[in-house]
This record gives C-alpha cells, structure tokens and sequence, in this order.
C-alpha cells in the first residue's frame, strides 16, 4: 500500500508539470496585454486627456514584469523564423512580422526591410513641418504606421508608392525619397526571393534558464507566488484571504449535502418505485435543473430585505468585531452564510441522493439483508443498522471529488453574493491578466484534485479489503 | 436506529439555528436611530490607497480625495477651480515661451502631527512622481512638462512651478497632483539629493542610485497602499480600516486644519463620521441592500434598474435621486482608412442616419442629453452656435450617398460601388465590448435604420481586451467609444491629431494638416477669447469630417439617503456628488 502511495505522488510531478505547462502557454496566448492592462487602467472609459502610455514606460514595464524574457527554455519552430523575434516589444510589429515569415520565409530580407522601415519613421520625424509639407507629413507617417502593421502585397505596395508620391509635394521631402526607394527595393527582395520550404525546416532554439516559465516555476516551487499585478499585494496573501471564505462555506454545504441526501436516498431506496420516492426522485431533479445564480438572485430579492420579507443580509460575509460574545458571533455567521450556503447546496443533493438511493436498492437485493429480515428485525432496523453500512462505501469515495471544488469556489454566487472567495478573485484575476494569481489558482486545484483522487484510491482500499493496489 | 437519530438531530439543530440566527441578528432594525456615517456603494473594490500608483476609479474617485488634498479643486456645478490646499487661485505669468505658475499654501494648512504644509513637502511630492522607479506611469503625464520648481526662503509656503507652455499646467499641477507630507512618505530623505530637474532628463543617471531603489521599493509597495501609518494627507478623513473586497472605512480627524477655513467652498466642509466604502459586485443585491438602507449612496449604472426603481416602495420612502450630467461623451467612432468609411460624404449620411434622439430615449431612458462634438452641452461658452446637430432624416442621407456614387446597382437590396475596380457591398462591422447591453442596443438601432437605404450593419461583441486591441491596431470600421473629459480647457490632441493615431487613442486616423495646427494652438492659447474662437473652428471640423457620431452625455443616476441633504450635485467630480460634504438633514436621529 505505502509502496502504491508513493509511486502515485512520485507520478504527480509529470502531471503536474504538463499542467503547469498548458496553464502558461495558453495565459500567454490570450489576446490582451498585461502590460498595457498594468498601464492603463481596466475601465470602459477612457480619459481623453490623458497621454496614454509611452513606449518608453512599456518597455520598462514589460522589463519589470519579466515579460521580455523567451518564454520557454526553447522553442519548436521552423528555420524561417529568427531565434529572437521575441525581443521585438511592440506585440502588433511582432505579428506582422510573424507574417510576412510565414509568407515568404525569408527572415534576413524581411529583417533588414523592417530596419529600415525604422529608419524611414525616425527621418520623417526629423523634417521640419511647414505649411507646404504639412498633410504630406501627416500621410507619409500615416502610410509607415500602417507598413508596420500590414502584410497583404497590394496594401503595401499602395502605401510605398503613396509615400514616394507625397514626396514630391515639397522640397524638404525629397531627402526621404532615398530611403524610401530603399525601402521599396528591400521589400521587393523580401518578396522575390521566399525562401518558404524553410518554414517546413523544423529547428529548434535554446535559450536557456533566463525564461519567463523558468523563473515562475523555481519561484513557484519555493512558495514564492509572485506579485499581484492588480494591488500589488502578494499572491500569497490574496490567495489566504480569499481561500478562507471559500473553505468555510464549502465545507459546511458539504456536509449539509450529506447530512440532508443521504437521508433522502434511503428513504427513496425503502419505498422504491412509491409516491413517495417520485416525489423526492423528481423534485430533487427540478431543483438541480434550477441555475444558483438564478436562485441566488431570487432568495435576495425577497429574503435579503428588499421589497419583501427582510430575514437576512443582502450581502457579503459576517464583519469581525472582537467584542461580541461567542453566541452573537456565532449567530452571526449563520445569518450571513445561510442564503449562500442554500445556493451552494441544493444543487448538490440530487447527484448524491442517486448515488446513496443506487447502492441502497443494491444493498436491499443482497442474501444478507433477507437473512436480516428472515430473523425478524424491523424494517428500520434493516435499513439503518444492516443494509446503511454498505452502500455508504460509494457515498464516501465520491467525497473525494469535491476537494477541487472546495476550493475554487463558484464564481457566479460569490459574485452575486459579494463574497470575497477564490471564485470572485479567480474571476477577477482572469478579466485583469493577473498571471501571477491565475497561474497560483490553476496549479493549486490541480495539486487538490490530484490528492482527491489519491484519497479517492486509498479509500475504496480502507474501506473494502477486496480492492487491493498491490500486485500479488 | 443511531445513524438515523443522528443525522435527524443535526439537520433539525441547523434549521433551527438559521430560524434563530434570522431573528436574533435582525432586531433592531426598525429603530430609526442612524449611525453617523455614510455607506457608499462601490462596485468593485479599491485596489490601493496611493494616490500616485493606483489607476482604478474606486480608489482614485471616491476614496483618496477625501484623505489627500491637492492645492486646487474644481467646483461640483461651476466647473471652475477653487483653492484648497491653495491660498487663492495660482499666479500664471509666461516667460519667454515657458511658463511660471506661483502657488501659495494656505497659512493654516498642517499636517496630522501638526507641521505645517510647505513647498517642500510640493517638491518632495513631484520627486516621487518623477522618481524613475515608482509605477506612477498614469499620473506621470500630468508633470511631465514640469522643469523645476522655484521656492523661496523668506516664505516656506510660497513655489514657483516652472514649466512648458501648455493650457493644461494649471490643472496639472494645481488638481491632479494630491500633496503627501514628506515625513511620511521619504522619512529617510532619500529623494533629498536628487533636484526635480536632475529627474526630468531622459534616462536620468540615478536610476541606478541605491538610495532611489530604497525609496521606490517603499514607495510601491503595499505599506502605502494600505496601511494606516503610510496612508497620510491633509484631507478631513484619516484612513482607519480595511477588510479586502468588503468594506473600507475612513473616519473624520478630531483637528482637522481645514475646520478653520470656515466653508470658504464645500471642500472644507466634512460632516459623516465615517465614510464606508461597500463592496458589492452585483447590482441586483446592491439594489436590495439599498432598499434595506444597508447602504445611503449608490451610482446606479444599468439605466433600466435604475428607472425601475421607482416601482419600489421602500426606496420611494427612503431615498431620492440625483441627475447631474457627466463630464463624459459617448459616441460612434468611424474608421477614416477604411475604403468605404473614408469618403467624407458616407461619413455625414451616416450621421443623418444615425437616430440620436431615439437611442436617448429607448436606450437610456432619457437619463442624457445629445451632444454635438467633444466640448460637452455644459460648457456653454465654448459652444459653437453655428453647429446644429445632424437631423435624423433618411432622405438627406440617401442623396448624400447617391452623391458618394453608392447605388443598388444589382437589385439585391444592398448598396454597391466600385472602389478599386471591385465591386464593393456597403457592409460594415459595428464593435462593441461584450457584455454591454447598452452598446449593443446602440448598434441595433443603427443597423435598423442603416437598412432602410440599404446598409448591412453587422454587430459584432469582442471580449474586452480583444476589443481594445482591435481598436490599437485600428481594425475596426465602426465601433462604440466613450471619453470622459476633463472640468477644465479641453485638450484632444490626444483623440484627434495625426500624432496619436500611432501609440494614441485616434483609433480614427482622422486628421489633416489644418486640423493638428488647430490642436496644437488651442494647447498654447492662454488668451480666452482667441481661444474660444479656436474651438469654434474646431468643432467645425469635428462636424464636418465626422470623426465620431457624437451621441449623447449621460446622466449620474445616483441614490442619496432621504436624511442627507448638501450633496452637491454636479458633474465635476466623479460620480457627481461630493461625500463629505453630505450632512443630515434636521429631524433625524444620529447616534453619536
């Protein structure tokens, strides 16, 4: 058995690696931008006069962060793409880039076209504006913004002829037509000479430990979480904060699923097929069917003391004041907990009630419980005492899948509820990019489910000696 | 029979302690005896209490005004700045093509330990703005044509802001910069052996300065976000306690300087005890919680619940609302680079077909007025009368269109050109972020009428962030956009020159050579009248290129407790009320 527990926890760093691996790979996939989020503030409107960030203060940003590290140890691609093009840090050149490399593969003349498209915006910024050259100005800034950002052929082939015709506008400006023209060649270079069969040449690229999941990881395996990017706060403390409420009320509608399922099961199981049985089968299953955040909704418009019946607090969780006896404290937190803990349990029951009503039919069927009944016990008896002991071994193992759940929280009724819990900081994180918190969230309801499948095991084992992990 | 007794036991042990629980907690909540305090609604939670480093509306807004000064603030109704930590208004004298913006401190201004408020404390504040190290990046903008500051020995309260010729100065040094006190803040003195104008110099050489690393790690971390001893200014309210995602308090200095003021304006004047900042992320439960009287301010934002709440007995009883106007406009932004947007004529048919008033009535109740271009309906003054808005007339719009050479050429009821040599439909995408209800109706309206003449309106909801980069890299034809804009002289290089279509927020291209020489005299323009005639031209050209269909200005939908009176309702502050000013009204009880 110990021998079993051991490789099982020895297989939990592979899987916990992949894991790790896959949350990072698709928070830096998403669409969104950390540093831009950090920069400017997450609201719907802007201030317009305001400069919004530079790209100075990005760049330092992004360094702050880490953020222009190569996010892996190495990268799978193909020769056509550069081993650095991760060092460019505008995010939109980036993926032009990446483009026009998939395009025409070429990534020594698209390079030295991108360079002097560079050059080509730092001379047009040097011209000095004149009432002649204004709008030719204007048009030929206009035109690089947008061959930064474009690779269609006829969009840029457009925008190079356009800049070279506004050259001509004023005399100033023909100092541009030079680099221009050079820029001109250089991308019909790009474009007459594609080397594309090199994207079908795989290569791979070191960069060794300076990378972005290198210094997460060896951090994260040392209880160093990192920084919240939202307040700045320590993930560790956002996590200790939020996990207790989470904790609290998971485990109380835990064990009041039990307590009121278990009961329901066997009642249902006894009179297998009565009135009574439906009764409870069916309306377990409307009240499954029933959205919490619907009911979450419901209960506080007319329980929360709205325009109904005022009963319990609308919202959030007990407040601590140090000089209340034990038995208002105590009152306290049921009279805030209980309309949230309703919605986290009653979705709950059904599932359990069929497991528990499923290994009681069992258990009724089995020679043992007719030997009960054959010596003369009492239904009751029979039930509770003989057939109960039984079927509860399925109801114990499935407990071991709500760990995970118990601590993610649900995100739905903690927001409706505003209870500062795992899901509504889960929640929050993901809406802001808030890597560090996201990365510390995901890993650890990865470690819980892996140990509640672990426990799942190692009690089918305890609780029936027929299963056994050891090879005989 | 065990295991049946016990699991029957508990349950009925648990019923009955929530049937107790709901009575026990809930006596006393018929008295009408109040708690004297004030407790503001607020949809997400503060993220920090430094005034320098946080960004989020919540902290800025509504919590950090009331602990920290700055010298000027603006008037809710008038709009115009009153001195506050200022003896009087700042004197603005132009040097060469510089300016010299003199501020004195008030005499009386002191600090909690009972020094007083000097120009030091100014340029300590400055400093850790322009420290290169402090993530002060959304504040930084506001200084950053500050060169020095002059002060002078004989007056301790008396500095000279020297600076480059901008119209802004004033509002940037005098309103956003709040004042900390340098003992608090820099007890060590570290910033002391750097001058401002060693600071403001590209790459300034003490980056590196371990005295600087010292200072900035401090500076941005959590001892200044939210503990009490490193939360200090010269406001009326002291920071007292906060439980993280629920309630932040701050409560009323005993000797607060400002009491000797005598009300000169209302930012002297402070009654609550406390202030309570809720956090509750739902409006449904906010709203119950209000009914409830559990909360006495809330900014409604969902138009239609907000209207519904006069079906509620219990809020008809216990609350009043306020409108003011928001300094903030909503509009549709066009896409000038796009082939089919970027001829000037389909912009201005689309704005007669553009329903404005309709969208004001169904899609915000009425809670706005329509507006005409970025200088919003209050400041009357600066208001070209020339500008009439775009009727909604569909006839004027075809012909514009049929001018621009759009027609139905192939009978498939969808308007056509040949733009390039290709056959092109007149169908175009309408952006918004997901999840706004508000902004999608806006598009719906749109795309009714658009199809009238034969325009496909498509709609199409991103995801926030996708949204945003969408806009960035200026691939939307057609979206939504709102902008608040600021109680002072409006400055939208920041919108509308052809600087800012790259890194900026002209996600339009819009602009010409005319239109980037008028933004850039207006920004320099100190004479009023010269001035006013600059935004006049410019609003011409807002009209008649059409860089936005300008919709509307909504209003605040706030909710006051009935026992409050001297909100001060006005647009100039966010969400439109000032907090401590609320007092109660006579006749009701508070507890002391």
């Amino acid at each position: 058995m110990l021998k079993y527990i051991f490789k099982r926890i020895l297989l939990f760093i592979p899987t916990l690696f992949i894991i790790s691996l896959l949350t990072f790979f698709l928070s830096t996939n998403v669409p969104g931008d950390p540093v831009e989020q950090m920069l400017n503030s997450n609201s719907e409107m802007g201030s317009s006069a305001k400069a919004q960030a530079a790209e100075k203060a990005y760049i330092a940003k992004r360094k702050q962060l880490g953020l222009d590290l190569p996010t892996f140890y190495f990268t799978i691609s193909n020769q056509a793409t550069p081993k650095d093009l991760y060092a460019i840090p505008k995010k939109f050149h980036r993926e032009n880039l990446t483009k026009l490399i998939d395009k025409y593969g070429n990534w020594n003349e698209i390079n030295t076209y991108y360079n002097s498209l560079k050059e080509l915006d730092v001379a047009i910024g040097n011209v000095e504006s004149d009432s002649v050259n204004a709008d030719a100005i204007i048009t030929i800034k206009a035109d690089i913004q947008q061959l930064f950002v474009e690779s269609d052929d006829n969009a840029v082939q457009l925008a190079l002829k356009d800049m070279q015709t506004q050259t001509k506008v004023a005399e100033n400006l023909s100092v541009l037509s030079a680099q221009i023209t050079k820029t001109e060649n250089l991308y019909k270079e790009v474009v007459s000479k594609p080397t594309v069969s090199k994207k079908f040449i795989p290569a791979i690229h070191w960069y060794g430990f300076r990378n972005q999941y290198h210094q997460w990881i060896t951090k994260f395996m040392k209880g160093d979480f990192g920084i919240s990017y939202q307040d700045e706060k320590p993930v560790k403390t956002v996590i200790w904060e939020a996990i207790r409420w989470t904790v609290l009320l998971s485990i109380i509608s835990i064990f009041l699923t039990y307590l009121i399922a278990i009961p329901l099961g066997i009642v249902s199981a006894a009179n297998k097929g009565s009135m009574k049985d439906q009764t409870i089968s069916t309306s377990l299953f409307i009240l499954y069917s029933l959205p919490s955040f619907w009911v979450a909704t419901l209960l506080i418009m007319f329980f929360g003391g709205g325009d109904f019946f005022n009963l319990f607090p609308s919202f959030g969780v007990p407040q601590s004041t140090e000089n209340m006896s034990f038995f208002a404290k105590f009152t306290n937190y049921v009279w805030h907990l209980t309309l949230p803990i309703i919605c986290y349990t009653y979705g709950g029951l059904a599932f359990i009630s069929r497991q528990m009503r499923g290994a009681m039919v069992n258990s009724l069927s089995q020679d043992y419980v007719r030997t009960a009944r054959a010596k003369g016990l009492d239904e009751e008896k029979v039930l509770w005492k003989h057939a109960i002991k039984n079927s509860l071994l399925p109801i114990i193992t499935l407990f071991a899948n709500v760990f995970p759940l118990a601590i993610s929280g649900a995100v739905a009724l903690e927001l409706i509820f505003s209870i500062p819990g795992m899901g509504k900081t889960a929640y929050e994180a993901l809406v802001a990019r808030n890597y560090p918190v996201v990365y510390t969230i995901v890993m650890f309801s990865a470690i819980l489910t892996l140990v509640g499948y672990l426990v799942a095991d190692i009690l089918y084992a305890v609780v029936d000696p027929r299963i056994s992990y050891n090879k005989k | 029979m065990s295991i049946k007794n016990t699991l029957y036991t508990t349950l009925f042990i648990f019923l009955s302690i929530v049937v107790l629980s709901a009575f026990v907690s809930n006596t006393g909540n018929s008295s009408k005896v109040y708690k004297d305090e004030l407790n503001i609604h607020v949809l997400s939670d503060a993220t920090g209490l430094n005034p320098y480093t946080v960004s989020d509306a919540t902290s800025r807004r509504y919590v950090i005004p009331n602990i920290m000064q700055s010298m000027l603030y603006y008037d809710l109704q008038t709009m115009e700045l009153k001195p506050v930590l200022a003896k009087s208004l700042p004197e603005v004298k132009e040097v060469g093509d510089g300016l010299e913006i003199t501020y004195e401190i008030r005499p009386e201004a002191v600090w909690d330990n009972g020094t007083p408020v000097t120009a030091k404390d100014v340029i300590f504040s400055y400093k850790a703005i322009l420290c290169p190290k402090v993530n002060s990046d959304n504040i930084k903008s506001a200084v950053d044509y500050v060169k020095d500051i002059r002060t002078y020995p004989e007056d301790p309260k008396k500095y000279t802001v020297i600076c480059n010729k901008n119209i802004g100065a004033v509002e940037g040094t005098g309103y956003e910069i709040n004042i900390l006190p340098e003992y608090v803040y820099d007890a060590k003195g570290l910033l002391k052996k750097y001058t401002i104008t060693e600071l403001t110099v590209e790459n300034p050489k003490c980056a590196d300065d371990e005295n600087v690393k010292e200072f900035s790690d401090f500076f941005n971390s959590q001892q200044t976000m939210r503990e009490a001893a490193f939360v200090q200014g010269s406001g009326a309210y002291k920071f007292v306690s906060w439980e993280t995602g629920q309630r932040l308090i701050l409560e009323r200095k005993k000797n607060w300087w400002g009491d000797k003021i005598n009300k000169e304006n209302i930012f002297f004047e402070a009654y609550p005890k406390r202030l309570v900042y809720v956090t509750i992320n739902s409006f449904t439960t906010a709203l119950t919680a209000l009914k409830n009287e559990k909360l006495d301010f809330i900014y409604v934002t969902p138009v239609k619940d907000y209207v519904d709440l006069d079906n509620s007995p219990k809020f008809k009883k216990n609350f009043y609302k306020v409108e003011p106007v928001q300094l903030a406009y909503q509009a549709i932004g066009l896409n000038h680079k796009d082939k089919i947007l970027s001829d000037v004529k389909v912009r201005q048919a689309l704005c007669y077909l553009t329903n404005v008033d309709q969208m004001v009535e169904k899609v915000i109740y009425n809670k706005g007025v329509r507006t005409n271009s970025t200088i919003l309906p209050m400041k009357k003054n600066l208001i070209n009368p020339a500008i009439k808005p775009y009727p909604f007339d569909i006839e004027k719009g075809k012909a514009l269109l049929k001018e621009a050479g759009w027609k139905d050429s192939d009978g498939d009821g969808v308007l056509d050109k040949i733009i390039d040599g290709k056959k092109t439909d007149f169908e175009v995408t309408y952006n918004y972020n997901s999840g706004n209800s508000l902004r999608e109706m806006v598009g719906l309206l749109m795309q009714r009428s658009f199809h009238q003449v034969g325009i496909n309106l498509t709609i199409k909801s991103l995801e926030w962030s996708l949204y945003q980069d969408e806009l960035k890299k200026h691939n939307c034809q057609m979206w939504y956009q709102g902008w608040v804009s600021s109680p002072g002289l409006d400055d939208n290089k920041q919108l509308f020159h052809t600087s800012a279509a790259n890194g900026g927020s002209n996600y339009m291209s819009f602009g010409n050579a005319k239109t980037d020489k008028l933004l850039d005299e207006i920004r320099e323009e100190f004479d009023v009248n010269k001035r006013k005639e600059l935004y006049y031209q410019m609003q011409v050209m807002e009209h008649e290129q059409v860089p936005y269909i300008f919709l509307y200005v909504q209003k605040y939908r706030d909710c006051v407790h009935n026992r409050f009176e001297n909100i001060n309702a006005g647009p100039s502050a966010y969400p439109g009320v000032w907090f401590a000013g609320f007092r109660v009204k006579k006749g009701y009880k508070v507890e002391n």
